[in-house]
């Protein structure tokens, strides 16, 4: 025992030397460079999971037994918000519901020091619909990056089978996505597929204490258990094992599964959806094409490609059918160019080999016979028992995680070569001065030849996985070659450097690209792979396929795109406008028909149509009831000219209204009466990139004294803070300082403008102030430059931000977070960190014969239900980056937010303040923008420039109220 | 007063008996007449009525009299600008997009049949695809100090902060033009190359025994004066259109732009018709226009009868 220890307290002193030096190494750039055709050894990121495999764990042993924490064993705290459950959904014994923030955690003993999995027994919880995350840490630290984020799916299915699911004209539409819970037993695993191992934990001999912290999402949980997980055998043993069994090969049978009839999904997102591009992708009940209707015939392509999601089958195996099966799917991954898309195969909830983890498909633009086998062609072989079977097919990363390894590792520190160099140079070096980067920054040097070396490396291992060359291999070796030449003439560098900036980005999306896995599947074929009833070609022939396209163009016009769905020519029936996307047109119709319409037994014509045609619409009295996706100016413009009707005039309106922040309802009022109910709204916060700013030691501002006192900081290292434009049409970015100086836009009761006021005054001072005496871009594309770390902080948009950011930066994921606008210190010592918001909202044209149905219409689509059920369904259709910003406070709780982004978005919506809209209102942007003008480009003193434009402001707001008959101020 | 009568009647009765006779032809020309009269004559009659109203879009007109007229001249400080920035766009893209239009049809002609096919395609590309130009432009001149021109005149050390080309109210009247001249070459050149095609090869080598000595006086004495029609059809084109121009200065600095620099007559109309919905005002000032396009049409047409002489 003493031995034990002993031993025990060397390797713990070993692996903290090493760590040490692993450390102290990354951080000062020495790196031994790679020779050619050497093979390169993985750096990884600080505190990753590839890091902790080589140091930790390189000479652990597996742990032994089994240690099993009870979900109701946890510490309990006050307050914490956890329930215990007894017997829950068939479940013996006590479980416990962790909360959707907060931690819990479990005290455990390790008998002797090694290795373990974790298997959870969880159960998903109802919650907002998004999947459950949880950051594990052991002894109050997340032993690597990839425990920081686990995460657990959810089981969903189609409410309505395909087919049964039916719009009023007859297409299949997609139908809503219903939890089927249940308990679930799976290992911890690592969310970004890079491993497909369940990720391993080493614990010393000893006690320890476990803590979930909640990331997002409730999550029953009913025991965890260390142990160490069984290695998958060999597809030789298992097979071998299978015909000591007596079990045969299926001979002649097929049995043929509609991929679009599936069982259960891991995500909502997954659905059944339309192919067009092949004639003979067969309908869910096996007949062929539809030129008359939309079916949907197929399912994933793009909705299927993040690592970790899957989707299920049952196969119904006939009596007497039990045996060895082939598998067969005709599919196609025509997503990612020079991909593979790789699925592991799970036989009733088994990986049944080792070899199944990984059948992959080649890129291809057509569909493909692919039947899942060796080397040699001989197919793998799934058993499968009588009667029902379920099948599972997960996206995984297969060959090419080593590949997305080392590449996000390559992505990493390139990014951190691109900060040095871009501290030293700014954004647009300098091409005849000699920057000295051999003195400056040689690390980074050698970090760019290594990285070169990595490259071409990565180049070789692409082409040994799919055994051809194509783009991704060719770019990367010109990166490589740039790189090499960067090092090799560091006096160019600055030349070098826009393209060195481009390259990186090229190389982010690819690796990115490489992590996907869409695949599209039409149909399963299980049985044997020779028989005669296998299909003989994926695709239709030549002339077929040309025929397919000309029907398809001919159908084109008979369809109407306008109405979506059949109109109802119903006396109770009400027609809605909507002019956004065609995506979210089509879910809204749905949420009409399966649950407005059913509820209220009011039909809704959705028509899909430009709102400029409302006006002109309106003037012919042929207006629709109700129109969506007004903007801020619209009701008030429709409202002074009695084509809006005064919402507050029915009687539940305040009731109604308690749903939206009071500075949404607003921007909508008018005289005394509201005239649209809040869709959207949306506000600006501090974004800013966590990588830079805790690397240089910044605090982030809360004060716009902070921002100045930070700012030289930042200049010194040639980056900026970013602030919004304004423009003729949206003064929002001075109004923030407006309202935080305690000013108003107008004054005595919408009559005058209030911005010639001391407050307005000195808010016009300090915005133009940014541009003359500070520095900041007047034309600039955040997004862009907080990608790049150029503004690593900066003010923007809450949901333009986060959807652009996620979408279209993958390489700076995790990298950025978002907080509160910085504001003005008060007098009593708190931060005025008002900011304006922007809002949009339905409005009931006064020529609406239905009133009070359109007014149903309206409540309920603003309705936290409504709401929250289209903002889900239009992210799990349009995918991440299409965020909803919901105007309904309760809505917008249940969206899947993290707690944190939550209690930001939600602490700086309490700050904000509505933009009010009255006659003559669009004289007020024009001309606060008219004297930032003259301020910051004709440099004309701040004071006077606003004054005068007030002066013409005032005359506009005059002239309305007189031509609109409302009271009039007094005149000199 | 009764004799009057009759002979009015009579008159009309010779009329009819006239339009009677010649019944055919009337019918021949019915189709168009009856099309212009809805889609043409109509709207421009309904347009100078209403300009006489107030009429918010909405609402019922009510009777204005001359009030729009009177405002617009003796009040409207903006449409003086306007009419400023309009005449001095017109001025120059009008002309100067009609010239170009000339010397590179001009040019091209010169050229083998084939090369001159492509030429055409490319000269005639930014008119068709304008709106990809913009977001050429815009990149091209964008005030962000990543902007193109800006990055190059940041680097050479022109100068020291990024030029705002579509916010600055001085540069930003060159810039445009500058850009909208550019993309000018429109229809007008198409039926210039068309008409400089059909031109007689004979007649140059009549001219040439008549005793022609330059290239200039060829160009003067033979081609113009061939494709005269097409000539007028070009200019009328560029004329128009450079009064009419709005939309493309729009897609670069906005509505309204920054301070007004770029604020044409055509932003007028549609500050007035759209943001406000004053319509009677903005067709009074529509009116205004189509009256000055009408009288500088008939100036040019007199210019380009004196084209060969």
């Amino acid at each position: 025992m003493l031995k034990t220890s002993a031993n025990n307290g060397k390797a713990w002193m070993k692996t903290a030397i090493m760590t040490v030096l692993v450390l102290s190494l990354v951080m000062s750039f020495c790196f031994a460079s790679a020779a050619e055709g050497e093979q390169v050894t993985i750096k990884y990121a600080e505190g990753s999971y590839g890091e902790y495999l080589a140091d930790v764990l390189a000479n652990a042993a597996p742990g032994e037994g089994e240690i099993v924490l009870n979900g109701s064993d946890y510490i309990p705290a006050e307050g914490d918000g956890h329930t215990i459950f007894n017997d829950y959904e068939g479940m013996p014994g006590a479980s416990l519901l962790t909360a959707t923030d907060g931690e819990a955690s479990w005290k455990f003993t390790v008998p002797a020091d090694g290795w373990y999995n974790l298997e959870f027994v969880y159960y998903p919880y109802e919650g907002t619909g998004s999947s459950i995350i949880r950051s594990i840490s052991i002894d109050g630290k997340v032993p690597y990056s990839n425990a920081a984020n686990v995460t657990f799916h959810r089981l969903w299915d189609d409410e309505k089978a395909v087919g049964e699911a039916l719009d009023d004209a007859g297409n299949e539409v997609r139908s809503p996505q219903v939890e089927v819970p249940e308990w679930i037993t799976t290992y911890a695993r690592d969310e970004s597929g890079q491993y497909f191992e369940p990720l391993k934990f080493f614990l010393t001999a000893g006690e320890h204490t476990i803590s979930l912290d909640a990331i997002k999402e409730p999550m029953l949980i009913n025991k965890m258990t260390f142990k160490v997980a069984e290695e998958t055998p060999s597809y030789e043993e298992v097979l071998a094992g299978w015909k000591s069994q007596g079990l045969k090969e299926i001979d002649g049978e097929v049995i043929k599964i509609q991929a679009e009839n599936s069982y259960r999904k891991s995500h909502m997102s997954i659905y059944p959806v339309n192919d067009r591009a092949s004639g003979i992708t067969e309908n869910f009940d096996g007949s062929g094409y539809n030129y008359n209707k939309q079916t949907l015939n197929s399912i994933g392509g793009d909705k299927w490609q993040q690592v970790g999601q899957w989707i299920e089958w049952v196969v119904d195996v006939p009596a007497g059918g039990e045996g060895l099966y082939s598998l067969t799917l005709r599919a196609k991954q025509n997503v990612v160019d020079g991909n593979q898309a790789a699925r592991a195969v799970y036989v009733n909830g088994e990986l049944p080999y080792a070899e199944a983890a990984a059948i992959t498909f080649n890129h291809s633009t057509s569909y493909k016979l692919n039947t899942f086998s060796d080397a040699e062609g001989n197919p793998y072989l799934f058993h499968l028992k009588e009667g029902k079977n379920v099948i599972r097919l997960e996206n995984v990363i297969g060959d090419f995680s080593e590949v997305v390894t080392i590449g996000r590792s390559a992505v990493t520190s390139l990014n951190e070569c691109y900060l040095q160099i871009l501290m030293i140079t700014g954004t647009s070096p300098d091409f005849d001065r000699n920057y000295h980067f051999d003195r400056m920054i040689p690390g980074v040097l050698d970090e760019l030849e290594y990285q070169a070396g990595v490259l071409e490396t990565l180049a070789d291992m692409i082409y040994d996985r799919i055994g051809e060359n194509n783009s991704n291999q060719s770019s990367l070796r010109q990166i490589a070659q740039r790189l090499r030449k960067m090092h090799d003439r560091y006096d160019k560098i600055a030349e070098m450097y826009s393209s060195f900036k481009s390259d990186l980005g090229t190389l982010a999306n690819m690796v990115n690209d490489m992590a996907k896995q869409p695949l599209q599947v039409d149909y399963l074929l299980l049985g044997d792979a020779s028989a005669e009833t296998m299909p003989e070609k994926a695709e239709a022939g030549f002339f077929k396929g040309i025929w397919h396209e000309i029907r398809l163009f001919i159908s084109s016009f008979t369809t109407d795109y306008t109405n979506i769905g059949a109109t109802s020519k119903s006396e109770d029936a009400i027609t809605v406008w909507y002019a956004g996307g065609i995506e979210q047109c089509k879910i809204i119709k749905q949420m009409a028909t399966d649950d407005f319409s059913t509820n209220y037994n009011i039909p809704v014509n959705l028509q899909y149509i430009q709102m400029t045609a409302l006006l002109p619409a309106t003037l012919a009295g042929r207006s629709p009831d109700v129109a969506l996706g007004q903007a801020a100016a619209d009701p008030i413009n429709y409202a002074m000219r009695d084509a809006a009707y005064d919402l507050s005039k029915f009687e539940d309106f305040e009731e109604v209204v308690k749903a939206f922040p009071e500075s949404a309802t607003m921007q909508f009022t008018y005289e005394g009466g509201v005239y649209a109910l809040p869709e959207t709204i949306t506000f600006p916060v501090m974004f800013y990139r966590t990588d830079i700013v805790s690397k240089n030691g910044w605090t982030l501002p809360k004060t716009w004294e902070d921002v100045y006192a930070l700012l030289p900081e930042m200049q010194k290292s040639n980056m900026n803070f970013g602030y919004p434009m304004s423009t003729t049409l949206d003064a929002t970015p001075f109004v923030h300082f407006l309202y935080q100086y305690g000013g108003e836009v107008y004054k005595n009761n919408a009559m005058e403008s209030d911005i010639d006021s001391p407050e307005g005054i000195n808010a016009f001072i300090e915005w133009t102030d940014l541009y003359t005496t500070y520095q900041f871009e007047k034309t600039l594309d955040f997004n862009n430059r907080m990608r790049r770390g150029e503004m690593p902080v900066g003010i923007n948009d809450y949901i333009t931000g986060y959807n652009t950011l996620t979408l279209s930066a993958p390489e700076i994921k995790g990298l950025w977070s978002f907080t509160t606008i910085p504001g003005h210190a008060q007098e009593d010592g708190t931060i005025n960190y008002t900011a304006a918001a922007t809002v949009t909202g339905c409005i009931l044209l006064s020529q609406s014969d239905n009133k009070e149905n359109a007014w149903e219409f309206m409540k309920w689509w603003t309705g936290t239900e409504a709401q929250t059920r289209y903002s889900t369904e239009v992210e799990s259709v349009l995918g991440a980056g299409a965020r909803n910003h919901t105007a309904n406070l309760e809505a917008l709780k249940q969206l899947p937010w993290t707690n944190d982004e939550l209690n930001v978005i939600l602490d700086q919506l309490e700050h904000t303040k509505g933009y009010p809209q009255v006659p003559g209102g669009y004289y007020s942007a024009r001309h606060i923008y008219n004297a930032y003008v003259d301020v910051v480009l004709s440099a004309k003193d701040q004071r006077e420039s606003l004054l005068d434009r007030v002066a013409e402001v005032n005359t506009e707001l005059y002239n309305k109220r007189k031509e609109y008959g409302l009271s009039l101020p007094e005149r000199d | 007063m009764s004799n009057a009568l009759n002979l009015l009647g009579a008159y009309f009765k010779y009329k009819f008996k006239v339009i009677a006779k010649n019944r055919v032809n009337y019918l021949y020309v019915a189709p168009f007449f009856i099309l212009f009269l809805i889609f043409i004559l109509a709207p421009v009659v309904a347009a100078m009525a209403l300009s006489l109203t107030h009429y918010n879009v909405l609402q019922p007109p009510t009777w204005a009299g001359l009030d729009n007229y009177y405002r617009l001249f003796m009040e409207d400080d903006l449409f003086i600008i306007a009419i400023k920035n309009t005449l001095v766009f017109a001025a120059i893209v009008g002309p100067g997009g009609y010239l170009l239009s000339l010397i590179f049809a001009w040019l091209i002609n010169e050229l083998p049949p084939k090369i001159r096919a492509v030429f055409t395609i490319l000269f005639y590309t930014p008119s068709i695809a304008s709106l990809a130009c913009v977001n050429v432009f815009k990149y091209i001149f964008s005030g962000d100090s990543q902007g193109m021109v800006n990055a190059v005149l940041l680097k050479w050390g022109l100068i020291n902060s990024p030029v705002q080309f579509f916010a600055d109210p001085v540069v930003m009247p060159y810039v445009v033009i500058g850009v909208i001249l550019w993309s000018s070459i429109g229809t007008g050149f198409l039926s210039l190359i068309a008409g400089l095609q059909n031109v007689d090869r004979s007649q140059y080598e009549a001219g040439m025994v008549d005793g022609i000595k330059s290239r200039w006086q060829e160009l003067w004495y033979i081609t113009l004066p061939n494709i005269k029609s097409q000539m007028l059809f070009a200019a009328v084109m560029s004329i128009t259109s450079a009064f009419g121009i709005g939309v493309q200065i729009t897609q670069y600095v906005g509505f309204p732009s920054p301070d007004y620099a770029m604020h044409t007559v055509m932003h007028h109309m549609e500050d007035y018709g759209v943001t406000r919905f004053e319509m009677g005002y903005s067709l009074a000032i529509s009116t205004i226009l189509f009256i000055a396009m009408i009288y500088c049409n008939k100036g040019v047409q007199y210019l380009l009868r004196r084209v060969g002489k």
